[in-house]
């Protein structure tokens, strides 16, 4: 036990030792799946199916590998977290911007501009959307692994636009990136932490 | 010079195991006993005892929480706990500064 208490840094520890199991990623991956077989379809369902797949595979994989090794914890505002601070911000800030862009984008002497913008730069557009929100996530969770994957999210997103390649193709490797790293980290926790029964235990 | 307040630090948490569950627990919402036998290293006899002793002063309480719709013994500060340890937490910084 350390002599000193900082309790921010033990908010950091329980957060990052609760996402050390790389389950998020392997779920990202999942969802960069999904869509990019989706972008080679047209049925539109695929686009949305995520829900009803990513979200139970999320808690399931919680369940079976998480729980058992380090147990479960909550976090709140109240607590200290300060993601639905960030998150509220996120979306009154994305709100704000495309209010925005609807009104700028309405009146003549703009309209080339984002038409410019949006249909010209799409790639890198998309892909600094995606960074932007990997990056705020990595922040508010405290997984630094994720500014990582902002940056290549925006290599991959942004590079869809030249590469000469179909969109799909991008997101599946994007989506395979975040799976087989996911994977690697499950193992390395699973190696790392073996199952440990306590008494009283449900789950 | 005025005496430190001594008197007035809460020996309950003042147990060094007893904080390190305190704190761990008043940064989250909730935890399982797993999560903080995991987080503060105390064996889980050592731990059941100093959990005990917090419950019984009514400074944290279990909980049952679902996971995917299956019960989950889950346990919390209470607000009387929270408030307890906050108290602790400024006692102990007067108490320092009175020594300086």
């Amino acid at each position: 036990m350390s002599g000193n208490i900082d309790l921010k840094e033990l908010q950091r520890k329980a957060m990052s030792s609760f996402h050390e199991d790389g389950v998020i990623d392997i779920m990202i991956g999942l969802l960069g799946l999904i869509w990019g077989f989706s972008a080679f379809t047209d049925d539109s369902y695929m686009g949305v199916i995520w829900v009803g797949v990513v979200i139970p595979s999320y808690w399931w994989l919680k369940r079976k590998y998480t729980i058992p090794r380090i147990g479960m914890v909550r976090f709140s505002p109240r607590a200290g977290g300060n993601f639905p601070r960030i998150l509220a911000t996120g979306l009154v800030g994305a709100a704000v911007a495309v209010g925005i862009a609807l009104w700028w984008g309405s009146t003549e002497a703009s309209k080339p501009f984002f038409y410019y913008l949006i249909t010209d730069y799409w790639g890198i557009m998309m892909g600094l959307c995606a960074a932007v929100t990997g990056a705020v996530y990595a922040r508010v969770e405290n997984i630094p692994r994720f500014y990582a994957y902002s940056a290549l999210t925006l290599t991959l997103i942004g590079s869809a636009q030249y590469s000469g390649l179909p969109f799909g193709v991008h997101l599946l490797a994007l989506g395979a990136a975040f799976l087989g790293y996911g994977g690697y980290l499950l193992h390395r926790f699973t190696s790392k932490y073996p199952v440990q029964a306590v008494d009283g235990q449900d789950v | 010079m005025s005496e430190p307040p001594v008197d007035g630090i809460d020996r309950v948490i003042h147990e060094p195991a007893r904080l390190m569950i305190m704190a761990h627990l008043y940064v989250v919402d909730s935890a399982d006993f797993l999560f903080l036998m995991r987080q503060t290293g105390l064996t889980f006899g050592n731990l059941s005892s100093h959990m005990a002793k917090l419950e019984a002063v009514g400074y944290i309480e279990v909980v049952k929480d679902f996971i995917e719709r299956k019960p989950h013994t889950m346990l919390r500060v209470t607000a009387k706990g929270r408030r307890a340890f906050d108290e602790y937490r400024h006692g102990m910084d007067r108490l320092f500064k009175g020594l300086l």
